[in-house]
């Protein structure tokens, strides 16, 4: 009887524990070995990696003052703590509930629905943790998800539970055919950046939830877009800068395509707020210094050409006055819209500096 | 050796070379001049000085041609913004596929200029046409911009920009871009 118990246990242990962890994230038993693997590699990557560069809108928008690997990874792992496969599907077996909870008295995100969608696409990645919560909240019931051998209630979009697909790890997403390489885990470690962020905010912005492309917009009608300049997009795209500024095995062709996937999320900011509008005059007029430099050194090296170089300097000086003057003009005035406010609503619990490091320790001492 | 002997010389090699080209550019076919890309632009062999007096321009001129064509075919397969219109909408969550491809074409022709200078006072103007051309993906233009303005100090060539048809919020995106 005893050796029964003992085999039926030893049993439910091994299935309980198919899951994965590494850095302080599970991976659920629906997520291929091989995506694990390559994940594992790019949070090493992350935290690894030494900045010796920072990008300062990556800076204030994470709201890290200090841009180090261990910093990095802390972020991301209070806002992703599970990824579920492509084939975790949201169905009554795996969801569970509780009656009575208490949810913020705030109001939702405006047309916020269900996304839940019945054509086959190829899933890069996205955040579910966040949309049950916010489903929780409009149905007034508690949503969680039974994950291996865990019930993981959504009482926060803090809840991180992303799912990842096999589109994050195609090559025709990919930046080089190597799955592996730096440029790679940049890559999807921007989407990760994307998605953590659908983990922040509260009431009308909570999830970060995308908006429809305007009219004249790229992409006019979908929800690709949104209206702040501190949601995911912007932050994806910041991390990628953040971390393709720092990669020092890139070549140029992994630069040009990791700089067009980051100006592919920028180009989705439909609003900008004063603070960005200032910032883009300043390196607009950094970027005019920069070239009339360029030009300067041009003039003294092609002697033939310099009235024609001289043309084009004064054509240059003229646009530098006048982003100048848009600049004091902007800078007199009182901000009316500022980002949204990423901090979270609901339950979570802060995992420290100091805990987010001891946990990445441990695992990078296991897979030695 | 009088004057008129060394004329007939000196027009009889020219022929020869002029006809040894003529024959090479025939024998070069569109495929396999194409691996451009990569840096490996087809060379003429070197000859002697006086062929190569006689003989450098019609080698610019090919080269230019093939130069130009190669950069024509790759303003074609540029992604444009029509073409995400067409997409599904879980195409559009992330950079689409064609997005990412335009960002690889773009990679490939910077570091083919970057390898080969013959090819870069083209190649640059490529970039700023790309900047340029409005029916093209905003992402591609700002990297193309981006492109633009590194390169004019970094080839030494110069290139007029300030008439640059670029609007402001591409040059915005492209301010934010580190240098390729």
């Amino acid at each position: 009887m005893k050796k029964l118990a003992a085999l039926t246990i030893a049993l439910t242990m091994s299935t309980a524990y198919a899951a994965e962890h590494f850095a302080g994230i599970e991976f659920h038993s629906s997520v291929p070995k091989e995506q694990i693997d390559a994940l594992k590699v790019d949070l090493t990557y992350l935290y690894k990696t030494p900045v010796t560069t920072t990008y300062p809108t990556f800076s204030s928008m994470s709201g890290l003052t200090t841009l180090n690997g261990a910093n990095m990874h802390n972020w991301l792992l209070n806002r992703v703590k599970y990824i579920v496969g492509e084939t975790y599907e949201l169905t009554d077996d795996n969801i569970v509930m509780k009656r009575f909870h208490s949810f913020p008295k705030t109001p939702l995100p405006p047309g916020f629905e269900s996304s839940a969608g019945t054509e086959e696409v190829t899933t890069v990645m996205s955040n579910i943790g966040a949309a049950v919560y916010l489903i929780g909240k409009k149905e007034n019931m508690l949503f969680g998800l039974k994950l291996d051998n865990n019930n993981v209630y959504a009482k926060s979009p803090r809840t991180g539970i992303l799912q990842v697909g096999r589109g994050l790890f195609l090559e025709k997403f990919a930046i080089n055919k190597e799955l592996l390489s730096n440029a790679n885990s940049i890559s999807r470690l921007g989407t990760l950046f994307h998605e953590a962020r659908h983990s922040d905010g509260n009431s009308t912005h909570t999830g970060f939830v995308h908006a429809t492309c305007p009219e004249g917009h790229s992409y006019a009608g979908y929800a690709a877009c949104e209206k702040a300049n501190n949601g995911p997009y912007s932050l994806g795209a910041a991390s990628e800068i953040q971390m393709l500024q720092n990669c020092t095995t890139c070549s140029t062709k992994d630069k040009s395509v990791l700089s067009v996937r980051a100006a592919d999320s920028m180009a989705r900011v439909v609003d900008a707020d004063l603070a960005t509008q200032i910032h883009r005059l300043k390196k607009a007029i950094a970027t005019a210094d920069e070239l009339m430099k360029a030009y300067e050194d041009l003039a003294s090296k092609y002697p033939d050409k310099v009235h024609l170089i001289e043309a084009e300097m004064n054509k240059i000086k003229r646009k530098r006055t006048e982003f100048q003057a848009r600049l004091t003009v902007l800078e007199k005035v009182k901000p009316s819209i500022s980002p949204l406010d990423p901090k979270p609503e609901g339950d979570y619990k802060v995992i420290s500096l100091k805990d987010s490091v001891k946990t990445m320790e441990r695992s990078l001492k296991k897979t030695k | 050796m009088k004057t008129s002997s060394k004329i007939i010389i000196i027009l009889t090699a020219a022929l020869i070379v002029g006809a040894a080209i003529y024959l090479k550019g025939s024998d070069v076919s569109p495929s396999d001049v194409s691996p451009d890309i990569q840096g490996k632009v087809p060379r003429v062999q070197e000859t002697n000085s006086i062929d190569s007096v006689i003989a450098e321009p019609e080698i610019v001129s090919v080269k230019e041609a093939q130069l130009k064509e190669e950069l024509n075919e790759a303003m074609e397969k540029l992604p444009m913004i029509v073409d995400l219109q067409k997409l599904h909408d879980d195409e559009v969550h992330f950079t689409p596929e064609m997005v990412n491809e335009g960002g690889v074409l773009i990679g490939q022709l910077l570091e083919a200029a970057d390898n080969d200078p013959a090819r870069r006072e083209e190649t640059l103007n490529f970039f700023k046409a790309c900047a340029e051309n409005s029916s093209l993906v905003e992402a591609i233009r700002a990297v193309c911009w981006k492109t633009t303005l590194s390169r004019i100090p970094k080839w030494e060539i110069f290139l007029p920009v300030s008439d640059a048809e670029v609007p402001e919020s591409i040059q915005d995106m492209a301010a934010e871009l580190p240098d390729l």
